[in-house]
């Protein structure tokens, strides 16, 4: 009986993280996949790309911070749980898991604060984010 | 209780005597996994299983609730392709449309075709949804050919079901 209340709990939470999942990606389709693309590769030269780059950046404390005061979150419609769960879908989505699950989740009380903190210059912050976590 | 356990007995003991324990592993672990796995699995990626009604080269198509430009499928291209002589905007703007067919919200890619004079043909502008220019990823104003690799020339619009918006 305590195996068939266990199996329920589980097929019930991998549920619950499904639609999670889904959630975060139809937030991602409809308020950035505009310009990132649906495989997050971005535009050359125009629109940065969150393949391997969104985790390696955030594994590092300077690229998390340059991460969440990025115009697209900070400036989001979204809230701010929403906007957090979009950027930790987008690191298995774009990173892979290896990668992701080494990165500590991104929070709702992380994305709120960098609300007051957006980023002017943001493209020599990325460069130089880029530079130290290669 | 005892009615339980007896049944459970008479269930596992059938099993037992027509399956290798193995083979039940196998099976089980098939169900737990794919029941698991299952709603993870893309929706309604492109085009395909959509069920739908109406005329691509009129406004009124319900993909085109969102849309402000020249239709595509009026231009030498289609509701999703781009014509001949044109490209994708790889930037494009992201709504939602209700398909009145399946009742469902899909969400709906419109990428402008760029690289030749404006089409001329078939010009919709119906804008449900639409926001100002200071919402640049909700407008749909902006001529979207300015991130393409043959830049401004704007020709038509197409109209992609990227997903469907079934979560709130």
């Amino acid at each position: 009986m305590r195996v068939l209340v266990l199996v329920v709990v589980l097929c019930s939470s991998a549920a619950a993280q499904a639609d999670d999942a889904r959630l975060a990606r139809q937030n991602y389709q409809l308020q950035c996949m505009g310009c990132h693309g649906e495989t997050g590769a971005g535009l050359e030269g125009q629109v940065p790309s969150l393949r391997g780059t969104l985790a390696r950046i955030s594994g590092a404390p300077q690229g998390r911070d340059y991460v969440l005061r990025v115009p697209g979150v900070t400036q989001s419609t979204l809230s701010a749980a929403e906007v957090a769960a979009v950027l930790n879908w987008a690191l298995y989505e774009f990173s892979g898991t290896n990668a992701a699950k080494r990165i500590q989740p991104f929070t709702a009380a992380e994305v709120a604060q960098s609300r007051s903190r957006p980023l002017v210059e943001v493209s020599p912050v990325r460069a130089q984010v880029l530079r130290e976590t290669e | 209780m005892d009615q339980y356990d007896s049944l459970v007995e008479r269930l596992s003991r059938s099993l037992a005597k027509t399956a290798s324990r193995r083979s039940v592993l196998r099976r089980l672990g098939t169900i737990f996994v794919g029941a698991a796995t299952l709603p993870l699995l893309p929706v309604a990626r492109g085009q395909a299983g959509v069920k739908e009604q109406g005329d691509a080269t009129t406004c009124e198509y319900w993909r085109y609730c969102a849309i402000d430009g020249f239709l595509c499928a009026c231009c030498g291209g289609s509701v999703t392709s781009c014509p001949p002589g044109t490209e994708p905007a790889p930037i494009t703007w992201v709504g939602t449309c209700r398909n009145a067919t399946d009742g469902k919200e899909y969400i709906i890619s419109y990428n402008d075709c760029c690289g030749k004079s404006s089409c001329g043909r078939c010009l919709c502008n119906r804008n449900e949804g639409d926001r100002p220019l200071y919402r640049p990823n909700l407008a749909n104003d902006y001529n979207w050919c300015v991130g393409s690799k043959s830049n401004i020339p704007y020709h038509c619009t197409v109209s992609r079901i990227v997903g469907v918006a079934d979560k709130k």
